[in-house]
């Protein structure tokens, strides 16, 4: 304990230096700025700006990429509630409800809730990084690919949870969803599928072009073909910050979705991912009136946006103990490491104690920035929604293509999404859901590598999902939560059809 | 209706004058930004290795380099793109070994790259590292290969047909042994799984394991290079170890389309040498795992069909073929 | 802009928002089926290429069947007006950009790179004119100042490797 504080001492005098306060600022800055602008994520910023923090020393280079990467996940969550763009798969679960919420007037409520769960989150995930970085990180190492894959069985089963409409509608999306993730070369023989022989679809349909396709030209042409609804956010703005009942109402779901986030966030490939919709679904199961999620429920915004912050705070703990990048933007900043002639790994600690603990007090400095650059935002974002509609979509429309193209300067891939959104459009005509189907799309991927890397070891023996413990443990929670979701469902639309009759 | 006419009209002329008639003069070069095309998204080791070539490169051409990624189709769309662009000395490629040498023997490729590029000169050698994990408790790869031989190991590569799987692949070979492959996307989940004991050994770039070398998780056995790595000096090579014939590693050089004029051919290949001797980027691409290269020109294009023949081989012997 | 063109009113649904999702369902499973038809099922030691694909797609078809069987009876509900006129001009916006950005060649007849300056006004441009309040010259003047704000953001703020007026500038 006493270790801890003196460690995180040392650390906050290296953060706290003007320089490196500088840093983490511009950092925050700049995340903040590509994660609200669509299609433009870290992974290209940061890589973009690789070379330019050459000139910089190690420590302050890193703390500024570290913020752009939580600035950026901040960011996004920014775009999803005000005009229902997920750019990336966390922020799906927070568009659910924060966009609802943004729609009757309490934008401010949801990016104030959100901007101070994030921060509460962040705060609780530094401490977790300081005092059980080094055990937590034999808990990403159990997982290999059977508990990998039995992991992702049990996220798609709360992306069941998630729905709040049909059952079999939210199933048959979440199985779309899967399906779609299975278009491209397939990774162990490379052979093409469904891809019809399409350039564009040889590597598989990309998240950012479903999710900007589905959610955000869907949306546009939904409010095109409803012209009354969509000024729906000009009328009542509501109060722009959370006032403290909000917070007291809100406080329980921040904390449970930290702690969530927190522990996902440590797995590998990108568990993080889980965190948001786990928190949800936990929300969802523990509310009074679950009928209501999907409708613009705070806690819905709150939870998840927590769990999304707090796995990305943990998910450096793989890279920083081990060196192992459980993501993209993990694996950049090894490269920024190597680069500055630090090898990245367990010896980090003690080679460059100012650097490990002085990037871990930057996180905690960077998610007060991002309070403090944030909030006073709020005011502005909420006035963007008054601009006219006319112009507004059209200014989306162009951000969207723009970012679109910058993946990987393909123009293939905004075509694609503009199809994409007159999909998104008869979903929404037909009733449903695109969330279960975005969670699907993003798990399946995950779900059938793993499936596949567990079968090969296994010299394809399925038992190998039932005799690995944890694996075992999280197909048992999967077959719960399935049985505690469809009961109800099951025995409600009987009696439906009994009320109609 | 009109006016996207008339602008389109416009702009077409002027694109039209801007291209027609103008031949690159060498003395002139660059007079515009170079695009240097990478076939990976942003954020791998190739990207890595060409954004901070292309930085360099700026100060010995005395004018900007953009890196472009063009990812897609297993880095056979950069490859493409480069092929079919002008011959201008303005698009160029950072090709590898994956594309340039092992795709050609299993994909149908719209542009055979030995015929439509013109090698400028080779930036980077890499040699990878094979590696064990706390499943396989070995020393040396004489011990690796014996285990090998009593019971099928299990190894993880960064991909199909990348560097990672076909080193491996030539390394069963060589030794006459068969082994199971699990393919990751990327090396960062593949040794996550080899340090966490869920699969036996793999052969990995360099910068992908060092630090859990360093530390004792992983256990080095043999780099897979002509010569030793200067920071890991105890590992042996894998000829020293038993298997002289055997070497493999990943390359990276600069190619531009068909057809560069001589003389911007020569001002690229003297940049290029002019970065490569500068111990700053020495420096950084040691970091990276990489060794500065020599070969220029013919030489880099000699290495290339060498290469090319080699794994041709290898993959045709374990049967990797895409249709 | 004769963009006053009132919706007729919703005609009387035939088969109605649920059957349809249900066929709709039915028919999407039978496409992927059809699409992952030639991928095989398993290899040896392991799973095929073909497995989850198909495997997601009889799923799917047995869900659109159960959905079916589950509103038969219901009183079709109308799925209300599909004005996919009001969209048009947003795909064309967004199909124009990703023609003129980077160029695209149609083999006989090819649009050169006329990049960002001259692909974003596009977007922006034909994407206003939907909305049936347009107005003329204020779309025009936020056209102008939004593309220049892009390129400055895209381009220069943030450095992203997009071209932005090749055949006036270089690049």
């Amino acid at each position: 304990m006493m270790d801890m504080l003196y460690n995180l001492g040392l650390g906050f005098a290296v953060a706290l230096t003007l320089k490196n306060v500088f840093f983490c600022f511009v950092g925050c800055l700049i995340g903040t700025l590509v994660g609200v602008l669509p299609g433009v994520g870290p992974v290209a910023t940061i890589s973009i700006l690789l070379p330019v923090t050459l000139a910089l020393d190690p420590t302050g280079a890193l703390i500024m990429l570290a913020g752009i990467y939580y600035g950026a996940q901040y960011g996004g969550s920014t775009t999803a509630i005000l005009v229902n763009i997920p750019g990336e798969a966390t922020a799906v679960v927070t568009a659910i409800d924060g966009h609802e919420m943004a729609k009757r007037g309490q934008a401010g409520l949801a990016l104030g809730l959100a901007a101070i769960g994030s921060f509460i989150a962040g705060t609780f995930a530094t401490i977790v990084i300081a005092a059980l970085g080094v055990p937590m990180t034999k808990l990403g190492l159990l997982f290999g690919p059977a508990e990998y894959f039995s992991l992702m069985v049990m996220g798609l089963v709360f992306a069941v949870v998630l729905a709040h409409g049909s059952l079999t509608k939210a199933v048959a999306m979440i199985l779309a969803g899967v399906l779609l993730s299975c278009v491209g070369a397939d990774m162990e023989t490379g052979r093409e599928r469904m891809t019809f022989g399409l350039h564009m679809l040889t590597d598989g349909i990309e998240f950012v072009v479903l999710a900007m396709g589905v959610f955000g030209f869907g949306e546009i042409f939904k409010n095109l073909a409803d012209p009354e609804k969509r000024d729906l956010v000009k009328g009542s703005i509501g109060r722009l910050w959370p006032s403290l009942r909000d917070l007291r109402e809100n406080m329980g779901a921040i904390l449970r979705g930290t702690g969530i986030g927190a522990v996902l966030g440590v797995l590998p490939g990108n568990g993080a991912i889980l965190g948001p919709f786990a928190s949800y679904a936990m929300e969802k199961r523990l509310s009074k009136r679950p009928q209501d999620f999907g409708t613009g429920v705070s806690q819905a915004v709150a939870g998840p946006e927590s769990a999304n912050n707090a796995g990305a705070q943990t998910s450096f703990i793989p890279l920083m103990t081990l060196g192992l990048p459980p993501n993209a933007v993990m694996a950049l900043m090894v490269g920024a490491m190597m680069i500055q002639g630090i090898v990245p790994g367990p010896q980090v600690i003690e080679r460059n104690p100012e650097l490990f603990w002085g990037l871990i007090a930057s996180m905690w400095i960077g998610n007060l920035m991002l309070v403090i650059i944030n909030l006073p935002l709020i005011g502005l974002w909420v006035k963007l929604l008054q601009v006219p509609y006319r112009l507004l979509f059209p200014a989306i429309v162009a951000f969207c293509c723009i970012g679109l193209f910058s993946i990987s300067n393909e123009p293939t891939q905004v075509m694609m999404a503009g199809a994409m959104g007159l999909v998104g459009f008869a979903l929404w005509k037909l009733q449903f859901e695109a969330a279960p189907l975005a969670l699907g799309f993003v798990l399946g991927r995950l779900l059938e590598e793993k499936l596949r890397q567990a079968l090969i070891i296994s010299d394809g023996s399925m038992t190998t999902f039932i005799t690995s413990p944890l694996s075992a443990f999280l197909l048992a929670i999967g077959a719960f939560a399935l049985l505690v979701a469809v009961l109800p469902s099951i025995r409600k639309s009987r009696d439906e059809v009994f009320k109609d009759a | 209706m009109l006016k996207f006419n008339r602008r389109a009209a416009l702009a077409l002329g002027v694109a039209l004058l801007s291209t027609a008639g103008l031949p690159a003069l060498a003395q002139d070069y660059p007079s515009k930004p170079v695009t240097l095309v990478v076939s990976y998204a942003a954020g791998g080791g190739t990207d890595a290795i060409a954004r901070v070539f292309a930085a360099r490169l700026e100060k010995a051409l005395n004018g900007r380099v953009i890196v472009e990624n063009r990812p897609g189709a297993a880095a056979n769309i950069g490859t493409e793109v480069v092929a079919s662009a002008d011959p201008d000395g303005y698009t160029l490629l950072v090709g590898n070994q994956g594309p340039m040498a092992v795709n050609p023997h299993i994909f149908n490729l719209k542009h055979d790259p030995a015929e439509a590029l013109d090698p400028i000169a080779m930036i980077a050698d890499a040699s990878l590292v094979v590696v064990v994990g706390p499943r396989l408790p070995v020393t040396s790869l004489a011990e690796l290969l014996e285990k090998a031989k009593a019971g099928e190991l299990v190894y993880g590569s960064a991909g199909n047909a990348s560097a990672s799987h076909v080193a491996t692949l030539l390394l069963g070979q060589t030794a006459g042994i068969d082994l199971k492959h699990v393919p990751y996307k990327g090396a960062g989940p593949a040794v996550n799984d080899l340090v966490g004991g869920h699969i036996d050994f793999m052969v990995t770039t360099i910068p992908s394991v060092i630090g859990l070398v360093g530390d004792g998780t992983l256990t080095a056995l043999a780099v897979t290079g002509a010569e030793r790595f200067a920071e890991l000096p105890d590992v042996p090579t894998v000829a020293e170890s038993g298997l002289p014939t055997y070497t493999a590693s990943a390359w990276y050089g600069l190619l531009g389309p068909k057809g560069l004029p001589q003389d911007v051919r020569d001002k690229l290949a003297s940049a290029t040498a002019e970065t490569l001797a500068d111990p700053e980027f020495i420096a950084k691409l040691k970091n990276d795992g990489g060794v500065p290269s020599a070969l220029s020109g013919q030489a880099f294009a000699d290495f290339m069909a060498a290469e090319r023949a080699r794994w041709g081989e290898v993959v045709k012997a374990a049967n990797i073929k895409v249709e | 802009m004769s963009h006053e063109v009132t919706n007729p009113p919703p005609p009387r649904p035939l088969i109605g928002r649920e059957r349809l999702a249900g066929l709709c369902l039915v028919v999407f499973g039978l496409f992927a089926l059809y699409a992952s038809a030639d991928l095989p099922f398993f290899t040896e030691g392991g799973v095929g290429s073909g497995l989850l694909p198909r495997a997601l797609s009889v799923l799917i078809i047995l869900l659109g069947i159960v959905q079916l069987a589950i509103c038969w009876r219901e009183p079709p509900e109308s799925t209300g007006n599909w004005p996919i006129r009001d969209m048009v001009p947003v795909l064309v916006g967004i199909f124009l950009f990703a023609l003129t950005i980077r160029g695209f060649d149609f083999g006989s007849f090819k649009i050169p790179v006329l990049g960002m300056a001259v692909a974003t006004p596009l977007a922006i441009f034909c994407s206003g004119m939907a909305a049936k309040d347009a107005r003329l010259v204020e779309l025009l003047i936020f056209t102008v100042v939004l593309s220049a704000l892009c390129i400055a953001l895209f381009r220069f703020a943030l450095g992203l490797s997009l071209p932005v007026a090749p055949w006036l500038i270089g690049y």
